[in-house]
């Protein structure tokens, strides 16, 4: 529900121009949020090819523009587009279940402006391509509720009553998700962190 | 608020993994193209929004999109309404479908059988024309991350279109392409003249202004890997270098472009100048060579590989071509080195084509043509001329010197500078005479003396001058006055020239370790981390690594040892096992080749990468190309294959890399199964050059009409190589430069004669083995200390030396080789 225009934040403003089918106002929203819809995208599927994740994000925005009529206003905007890249996501996923694709060239890709020294040693690049691949691969082995949750909690570092809200579950859940899945992913990667 | 780990004793190592995982690096903006996104994103917006449609001037394009689903009698009168309304614009329909529309610009009209206008997100269908206006551009999506581009003034008609398989053709005028879908990213594209494929090959075709003012130039321009074949598919030209632009120029004079066999006898000089695309019309020499105007000063030059064109040609128009000239072709063919032909003036502007790929044998490829001129009348052309003639000539020395490819194209006019300002007007970079390849050996020789910057720990000096030589190179290639310093390009190169640096550190580990294990008391007191992570380094770097013993290599090695011998191999790192003495394959190298190998066997994931697309085409087109028998294979292969219908089939043999090693045309070939070794394609694992190729991965492509399918093969692991070159420092240490103080004799050898054997794993050559050449003797002998640093530095001037002198890799049992009964 939307307030009067003299009560109205830019947000709401914004967001009401994005309903009325204002361009600017449609490329404004689009582009402050789209390192966001980005990272979120990209840690929840992983390394995959480009395409992939550019059609996700482009259907996250669909969404996005879809449903904002929608948006209450009960939890912050960014959750909320939290909650609709998650969730094309797990469409995604489901609708076209596909293996994660690892190419080398795809993880732990060097910054173009990384220092020389010392993070560029071809060792510690290798090995930390080396720990992505490992750790995706463990990730995309847990269950999607549990992957999800984690990601947010423990990758992006949000805090748990909103990854409740993003997901949909109480905390008690999340809580739980999440315990399960540090323990799966503990698990499958013990074996690599310990050596 | 945050949760206790998941166990107890998990705590620190949780921690340890949360902080990696945040680590990661996340993706950067540049890696996703936000504008696709953009237009997808409003363009769906638009068709979910607009419930009208609106009518602009003639020539512009109408959105008149409807989300609503009316019955087809109802949606085409709606349809003709509108035209009637407005005669001369357009309209859309918005339809479903996988392919589809992405952008317009300007005026397109699409001709199909049951609409008449064309609107981004109109689905395509097969017998779809999209016809573009002078200013019009055209990007439509025919699959999943696949586009093609439709540049002013062209006509694409949509001729296939399926899941896997996507076909369209395109015409412009007389010049006409088929593009075919590949893989999921890339397209085939097969003309009359031309075909270009390759993974992540873009394409462009472009219209533009001639330099003879108002006629139509098409360029047709190519980035990345890129074969260009004949009018018949015979390998011409080949560009290997991602990022590399051919620009062939072809209908130069607007006039349309002949086929070499529909070309009239008595076809004057000017319309050969419609020939200009020349790369692809190698099969046009014919032709060519039977002009009957022969005016003073011209100069066609030949050289071996391509002297069968004149000769050819010389034959089909004996009576137009002078005694000459067949005289210096048969020469030519014999001889290697470049021959010129007397002159001959074709009496138009001039053009060059230099085309410098590997020719294959018997094929006609005219290599350069050069012109026509009056140097009196045009001291520049002259001057310019000359200039040509030296690049040309370092090119080929460079070729024959170093085996690189050189690949360049660059065409004259009167006025070469304008010429080059147009080219970089329309968006192209095109080589320039003298930015050739003397340009890029003085840079990547100023890039090895900065790269000495790093030795003295002086990074940021490094940087700085490697990001000047890459501007400036860039500066004098392209002739661009600015190039923005800071240029991911830049850095890229500086990363890859830090390797000395990185080097030198592994290196001392590995001799620190040397030296812990020499004075270490016990054998568990050694410590080999330092070997290991030389290892690791040397094989991240893909430097090789060479294996002496100071006993011969012992029979049998330590299973740690073995491991790490192992890891190292599969992962892509080289090992060299010197010979010291003179008696046959030791059998310790038998054991190591034999264990690295037979793993590689067992694995044979990911073989099979390819053949998803090929079961599908055999269903499309009732083709069968089986898997070739055998797989593994030495001396030879045969190809098993069933044709519904005669067919011309292609066979081509790829390496790891996709470089083209092995390709054959078979001509109308029968219909019926070639299913028996008898009756079936042999291939006996050489290159067109008929050279024996290395060992490895190959990748075996038949492809008849819409069919095409791809296998894995495999050529043996383990042969003789032949002497004379080295697989490895090929042209800058062949074998006879190989320092040795004790000759052995030939009777001594299994193979008569010194050799080198290989194995190879994933395409590249691992593991090899010297024999008769006796090259530990001065390796170990310490009275000669100089000679052997300086045998050392003669022969692996880029390998890595690691003496385990004191068995340090074979930790605890070193047993000495047994000699083998004579």
């Amino acid at each position: 529900m939307l307030m009067p225009a003299e009560q109205q934040t830019p947000l709401a403003m914004l967001i009401e121009g994005c309903i009325h089918h204002d361009r600017n106002a449609q490329r404004l929203l689009f582009n402050t949020y789209k390192q966001l819809v980005l990272r979120c995208v990209t840690r929840y599927l992983g390394p995959r090819t480009k395409i992939d994740v550019e059609d996700v994000i482009q259907q996250t925005y669909i969404e996005l523009f879809g449903s904002l009529p929608l948006y209450e206003g009960r939890a912050s905007f960014e959750t909320w587009v939290y909650r609709i890249s998650s969730s094309v996501c797990m469409q995604y996923l489901r609708k076209k279940y596909r293996r994660r694709v690892f190419r080398r060239s795809e993880i732990a890709e060097i910054p173009a402006d990384a220092a020389a020294l010392p993070d560029s040693r071809p060792d510690i690049m290798s090995e930390r391509r080396e720990f992505g691949r490992h750790f995706y691969a463990a990730l995309d082995a847990i269950r999607p509720e549990r992957r999800m949750v984690f990601i947010l909690a423990d990758m992006e570092e949000r805090p748990l009553d909103e990854v409740g809200i993003i997901t949909g579950s109480s905390i008690g859940t999340v809580k739980s998700r999440l315990f399960r899945a540090r323990r799966d992913l503990m698990k499958r990667l013990e074996r690599y962190i310990r050596e | 608020m945050r949760m206790a780990p998941a166990c107890k004793d998990d705590g620190p190592t949780l921690k340890r993994m949360q902080e990696r995982a945040r680590n990661l690096p996340g993706p950067a903006d540049d890696d996703v193209d936000w504008g696709r996104i953009e237009h997808g994103v409003f363009a769906a917006l638009d068709r979910s929004s607009a419930r009208s449609w609106q009518a602009s001037f003639p020539g512009s394009v109408i959105q008149a999109i409807v989300d609503w689903r009316p019955t087809p009698a109802i949606a085409w009168g709606f349809a003709a309404l509108v035209v009637c309304a407005l005669a001369g614009t357009w309209f859309s329909l918005q339809r479903s479908g996988g392919a589809r529309l992405l952008r317009i610009t300007g005026n397109v009209q699409c001709r199909m059988p049951k609409a008449i206008a064309a609107a981004p997100g109109l689905a395509l269908k097969r017998g779809m024309t999209f016809s573009t206006g002078e200013r019009s551009l055209l990007v439509a999506q025919t699959g999943p991350g696949s586009y093609v581009a439709l540049s002013p003034a062209s006509e694409m008609t949509i001729t296939a279109l399926s899941r896997r398989v996507q076909a369209v053709a395109l015409s412009r005028g007389m010049f006409s392409a088929q593009l075919r879908k590949v893989a999921d990213r890339s397209f085939a594209v097969v003309t009359a003249n031309a075909v270009c494929t390759a993974l992540g090959t873009v394409f462009q075709v472009h219209a533009g202004v001639a330099e003879n003012g108002g006629a139509r130039t098409d360029l047709f321009v190519m980035r990345g890997a890129v074969r260009i074949q004949g009018r018949h598919r015979t390998p011409a030209y080949r560009v290997v270098n991602a990022g590399q632009a051919i620009a062939m120029v072809g209908d130069s004079l607007g006039q349309p472009v002949f086929q070499p066999r529909e070309m009239p006898a008595d076809t004057s000089i000017d319309s050969l100048a419609l020939r200009g695309m020349g790369l692809g019309a190698a099969e046009n020499v014919p032709g060519l060579i039977s002009i009957t105007s022969e005016p003073p000063g011209a100069r066609v030059r030949v050289n071996g590989e391509n002297a069968g064109a004149v000769v050819k040609a010389a034959g089909d128009s004996a009576a137009a071509a002078s005694p000459p000239v067949a005289a210096h072709a048969d020469s030519a063919m014999r001889d290697s080195a470049r021959t010129r032909l007397p002159a001959r003036s074709l009496g138009w502007d001039a053009w060059l084509v230099c085309g410098n790929g590997r020719r294959t044998k018997g094929r006609v490829d005219l290599s350069v043509l050069e012109l026509p001129c009056q140097p009196q009348d045009n001291p520049w052309h002259s001057d310019e001329l000359r200039k040509i003639e030296e690049f040309i000539s370092a090119t080929t020395d460079l070729k024959a010197s170093h085996q690189r490819p050189i690949i360049s194209c660059a065409g004259i006019c009167r006025d070469f500078d304008t010429w080059i300002r147009q080219a970089n007007k329309r968006g192209y970079a095109p080589a320039r005479p003298l930015a050739g390849p003397e340009l890029e050996c003085n840079a990547l020789d100023l890039l090895a003396d900065a790269a000495a910057c790093l030795v003295d720990k002086k990074e940021g000096d490094y940087l700085e001058r490697v990001k000047q030589i890459c501007a400036d190179y860039l500066r004098l290639k392209f002739g661009v006055p600015a190039i923005p310093r800071d240029t991911a390009w830049s850095l890229a190169v500086a990363r890859r020239f830090e390797t000395p640096l990185w080097e030198k550190q592994y290196l001392d580990d590995a001799e620190s370790s040397f030296k812990t294990a020499a004075g270490a008391a016990r054998p568990s007191a050694i410590d080999l981390r330092g070997i290991w992570r030389c290892l690791r380094g040397m094989q991240i770097m893909e430097r090789p690594l060479l294996l002496c013993e100071a006993s011969g290599l012992p029979l049998e090695i330590g299973d740690d040892n073995m491991r790490m011998l192992r890891t190292y191999v599969n992962n892509g790192g080289f090992i060299y096992f010197a010979n010291a003495a003179d008696y046959g394959i030791s059998q310790g190298v038998r054991n190591v080749i034999a264990t690295i190998i037979q793993e590689r066997l067992d694995d044979s994931a990911g073989t099979r990468l390819y053949n998803r697309l090929s079961r599908e085409d055999r269903r499309v087109s009732g083709f069968v190309f089986d898997k070739p028998q055998p797989t593994i294979f030495h001396p030879w292969t045969f190809f098993p294959m069933v044709l519904p219908q005669p067919a011309d089939v292609e066979i081509t043999i790829l390496n790891r890399g996709g470089a083209v090693v092995f390709a054959d045309t078979l001509r109308h070939l029968p219909d019926g199964a070639y299913v028996q070794r008898r009756n079936g394609y042999r291939w006996n694992a050489v290159d067109n050059f008929n050279n024996d190729v290395p060992s490895g991965y190959y990748i075996y492509r038949a492809e008849a009409g819409l069919c095409r399918t791809t296998w894995p093969i495999r050529v043996s692991l383990l042969r003789y190589l032949k002497p004379g070159r080295h697989p490895i420092f090929s042209a800058a240490f062949p074998l006879s430069d190989i320092p040795s103080m004790h000759q052995s004799q030939p009777d001594d050898l299994p193979y008569m004669q010194r050799g080198v054997f290989g194995a190879s794993i994933n395409g590249r050559l691992s593991i090899c083995y010297t024999e008769g050449y006796g090259e530990l003797l001065i390796l170990r002998d310490q009275q000669v200390k100089d000679l052997r640093h300086d045998a050392i530095l003669r022969w692996m001037a880029n390998i890595v030396v690691t003496a385990l002198d004191k068995g340090s890799l074979a930790r605890g049992v070193v047993e000495p080789a047994v000699m083998p009964p004579k």
